[in-house]
Formats: C-alpha cells, structure tokens, sequence
C-alpha cells in the first residue's frame, strides 16, 4: 500500500519537474525572441568629408552609432534617425517597428572619423 | 522518506531529468543558447572613460541606473528637481535602456516645442531623449559621457532631409536643436560646417530652430 502511494508521488513529482523545465526553458525562447537581436555594422570604418558607411540590409526597429573623432548621422534607407552632437556621442533611433533597410553613418564634419553602428 | 527519493529517482531517471532542467537554465541565462547566439556580450567600461571608445557599441549595455550621479545632479540643476519619468508609449518605443538609463528618473525639458524632450541619467552618461521631433520616425536618443555633457552641453538634433519628413511632418524649420548646459553656461556656440551660431541658455535649456539643412559638428560653451 505504502509502496503503491509512493509510487503515485513520485510520478506527480516526475511530472511537476518536467513541467517546470519545460516552462523555463518556453519563457526563455519566448523571452529570446522578443528581444531584438544586435547586430554591428560599419565596424571601425573610417568615412572621410561628409561620407557614408551602408551596413548589409536585414530586418531592423532602429540603430545607434557613434564616430570615434567627430559627430555623425545616422539612418535606414531613407529614413532619417537624427545625429550625435559630438564625437563618442551615441545616437540611437528607434522606430517602433520593423522594417528591411540598409542601416547607414554619415560622417558629420570634414575631416575623417572611425563610426561603428549597431542594428536592433 | 527515503523511499520516495529513491522512487521517484529511479522511474524518473535522474539523468534525463537533470539534463532537461540544465537545458532550461542554460537558455534562461543571458548569452547563452541559440537566442543569445551573436549578441554582444556587456562590455565593463573604466570609470570616467567614454563606453564606446574600446570600439563598437556593447559598452552600451549597463545595469541600470538607481539614482542620479551626484556630479550630474550637481552639474544640470534639471536634474536636482522631482523626476517626471518617461510615459510608457515612450519607454515602449525605446525598448531596453542604453548606458543603464533609468527611465523613472528621467526629467522632462521644458520647452514649448511639438516633441517631448527629456534628460535622462544613464551609468556614467546623461541621454536626452526625443518623442515626436521634427521629423522624427518614433523616438530617439543621444547620450554622452557625464564629463562629455559637462564640457559642451548635451542635445537632440534632428534635420528634415532625406525623407526624414513624412506625410503629415510639420512644415517649417529645417533644424531643430533641443539641449541641456551645464550650470554657468549662459550661451552655446552651435559650429555647423564654418558657420556659429550662439544660441542663449535660459534655465539651463537652449534651442535652436533654423532653415540650415546640415547638423552642427560641435558644440561651445560660452560660460559666465
């Protein structure tokens, strides 16, 4: 009798834990998923006298950057995302959704400048 | 007791057990598993240095923020006020703050324009944030280092170009310039490819419309 009680138990048990691991790990896929993914562009390129840097196109909600020397620009496709005031500001843009753009840095002063830029 | 621990041990099987609850704590943990496949890694950024000089942009993930820097506090008298915090819409549109921005502490810039402006504490960084500015697709932001915003003043900086104005953008400047300067600033010298403007600061705020189409390099103070 006591066997068979145990027995029950311990596969309510059985069962709880499985629940509970599978639940972590749906809440951690779940929760992986609704955070954008950061994806870098225009790496340590160097734009010289008002140039621009493209990234690949992908699906982005907005993108930062920022040049190491001078203020900079930033934007997907046409979309316009506003500038930095200085060098090492970082300017970010966020749009509220997601489009399929070309991420892009404009070099903001004459002169050359490294930028680097992140997608979101 | 025992019994039962070593019941359930033997019809569950420990191992797949384990290894399926391994599973889960691995994906919950940040950087880890597929989701986090690619993502920077948060980069510790020296006191007093810039985030972003090391290169690339992961210095801008931080914890953040609890309360306001007493340099900062000390430097923008903005920030020695009640904070108004930022609406919901706006925190939506931002997603997950950079530098450790705290949006709770965030301080409204008052000043008669069709976009919301604030200025926001972030971990060693001060952030004005934009809702709604001139041509402006959802929100944005600007942050620099708390030395940064102390030296030359902090602001937001939108143009109209390049379709930035859409149907139904405000029709008038093609500039608009919205910041914050230190306490003692009492102007800003806007630099825009030769071109200087100085432009008032009234209550530790200066803003600049005008019809240029080209956003300013740099900024100056001009202090008292």
């Amino acid at each position: 009798m006591a066997h068979g009680i145990s027995r029950g138990v311990s596969r309510r048990v059985a069962l709880l834990a499985g629940l509970i691991a599978l639940a972590g790990a749906s809440l951690a896929l779940a929760l992986g998923a609704s955070q954008a993914q950061a994806s870098p562009f225009c790496g340590g390129q160097t734009l010289s006298n008002y140039g621009y840097c493209y990234g690949a196109a992908r699906n982005l909600s907005g993108d930062s950057g920022y040049g190491v020397s001078h203020s900079i620009c930033i934007g997907a496709d046409s979309i316009w995302g506003g500038c930095s005031g200085g060098p090492g500001q970082v300017r970010t843009m966020n749009l509220g959704y997601v489009i399929h753009a070309e991420p892009w840095i404009e070099d903001n002063a004459a002169g050359s400048t490294v930028v680097y830029g992140e997608t979101f | 007791m025992t019994d039962l621990r070593t019941n359930a041990g033997r019809r569950l099987g420990a191992g797949p057990l384990a290894a399926l609850v391994l599973a889960a704590l691995l994906a919950a943990a940040p950087g880890c598993g597929a989701s986090g496949a690619g993502r920077p890694v948060a980069t510790p950024v020296a006191p007093g240095t810039a985030a972003p000089a090391s290169g690339g942009l992961a210095g801008m993930r931080a914890p953040v923020v609890a309360r306001v820097e007493p340099r900062q506090r000390d430097g923008f008298a903005l920030l020695r006020s009640h904070p108004e915090g930022l609406p919901p819409r706006t925190r939506r549109l931002l997603g997950r703050p950079l530098f450790g921005m705290s949006w709770r502490l965030a301080q409204r810039i008052p000043v008669a324009l069709p976009g919301r402006y604030w200025l926001v504490p972030a971990r060693r960084h001060l952030c004005v944030v934009e809702e709604g500015s001139l041509g402006s697709p959802g929100a944005g932001s600007t942050c620099a280092t708390t030395a940064d915003a102390l030296a030359h003043g902090l602001a937001d900086i939108t143009v109209k170009r390049r379709g930035s104005a859409g149907a139904g953008a405000p029709v008038g400047p093609a500039r608009l310039i919205v910041g914050v300067a230190p306490g003692g600033a009492r102007a800003v010298r806007v630099h825009t490819r030769g071109r200087v403007r100085t432009v008032p600061v009234e209550n530790g705020t200066f803003v600049l419309r005008d019809a240029l189409v080209a956003p300013p390099d740099r900024f100056e103070l001009r202090r008292r």
